[in-house]
């Protein structure tokens, strides 16, 4: 990140001052901190009220009463001999709080899910097929109502902030069904 | 009609609290003040992104990258959506206020916002907590879904405008 951030910064200083003008630096940095400041604004307008009421969402049974049902969804992704009964508690709720948007939860059962399937797998240098799968659920956006996207197009006067819920479910499925497709046809050269 | 989602979750959360007899007025005071917090660490990072997208805007580098037929204007919440929510958030914010939420640019940060993750911040927390250090399937794997992500958003916007 270091490496990529001073590289641009470099680049465009040095872009700026050989083909345009010089000045530019100081006021594109000038304008840019006043946008940083003004974005800043917006997304603690959004972060704030939903991470309130994610929180009392977090607090209720509804997540463990969702991920009851969740894993015999999702049991044919995993190979039944690298998954514990505890690891598939934490996977569940990591797939629950997932899917309602909850984030910190969704983080906290990340973490204790792939540590259960640690406990089962064979190396200490390589991912088993359950954990790289586990992974790649957590890689791709499973929320179902993306609220604070919602919350921001609201805010720049959108005619009509929601219309992105059905585009979004499709975009997050076709993602997550070729990146679990091309996890599996890469598999062999992995393991 | 999916107008009415946003206000039915509200309530449905609600209703979950009181019929559970939770104490909702503390929780949400809680969860606010977490969040305020998010919003002070996020913000140096919002903040070093948004200066070095001002400059790339400013000197229109990157209006002559179109790779893919992705357009320039799109690159910098492409390639900063795997590393960081807080950074792509505000380069969305950047993008709604410079062309509206509707327009075609818009369309596409909002769908691939909701639609991906942050790869390669998710994968490098999960590696540090279980000391693998060989994520390369992962990340692989994760970048392509990633790259679907943008092509068949791009579709869909084109479709809908």
């Amino acid at each position: 990140m270091s490496i990529i951030w001073s590289a641009l910064f470099i680049l465009c200083v040095v872009y700026s001052c050989i083909f345009l003008n010089p000045s530019i630096v100081l006021e594109s940095i000038t304008l840019s901190s006043k946008s940083a400041i003004e974005n800043i604004m917006v997304i603690a307008a959004m972060l704030i009220f939903w991470s309130g009421i994610f929180n009392i969402l977090s607090n209720t049974d509804l997540l463990s009463k969702i991920s009851r049902k969740l894993y015999n969804l999702v049991s044919f992704l995993f190979k039944k001999e690298e998954v514990s009964s505890k690891a598939k508690e934490y996977i569940s709720l990591n797939l629950a709080s997932n899917i309602m948007g909850v984030g910190n939860a969704a983080t906290i059962n990340s973490l204790k899910g792939i540590e259960e399937l640690q406990k089962k797998n064979k190396s200490n240098s390589k991912l088993n097929k359950s954990m790289a799968t586990f992974i790649i659920l957590n890689t791709s956006s499973l929320q179902i109502v993306p609220t604070s996207m919602i919350s921001l197009r609201a805010l720049y006067n959108s005619q009509n902030p929601s219309c992105i819920i059905l585009p979004v479910i499709l975009v997050s499925i076709i993602s997550l069904t070729v990146a679990l497709i091309s996890l599996n046809l890469l598999w062999r050269f992995y393991d | 009609m999916t107008n009415y989602i946003i206000p039915i979750f509200i309530l449905l959360v609600l209703i979950i609290g009181i019929i559970e007899k939770k104490n909702i007025y503390n929780l949400f005071i809680e969860g606010a003040k977490e969040g305020l917090k998010t919003v002070y660490n996020i913000f140096p990072y919002i903040f070093a992104i948004t200066i070095i997208s001002g400059l790339l805007n400013s000197t229109k580098i990157l209006k002559t990258v179109n790779v893919f037929g992705i357009d320039g204007e799109l690159l910098p919440l492409i390639l900063m959506k795997p590393l960081s929510g807080g950074a792509s958030t505000s380069i969305v914010v950047d993008i709604f206020k410079n062309m509206g939420p509707d327009s075609f640019y818009g369309m596409v940060a909002s769908i691939l916002m909701a639609s991906t993750e942050t790869t390669l911040y998710v994968i490098s927390i999960i590696s540090s907590k279980v000391k693998i250090k060989d994520m390369k399937i992962v990340i692989i794997c994760g970048l392509i879904g990633d790259l679907t992500a943008v092509i068949v958003a791009s579709i869909i916007s084109k479709m809908i405008i």
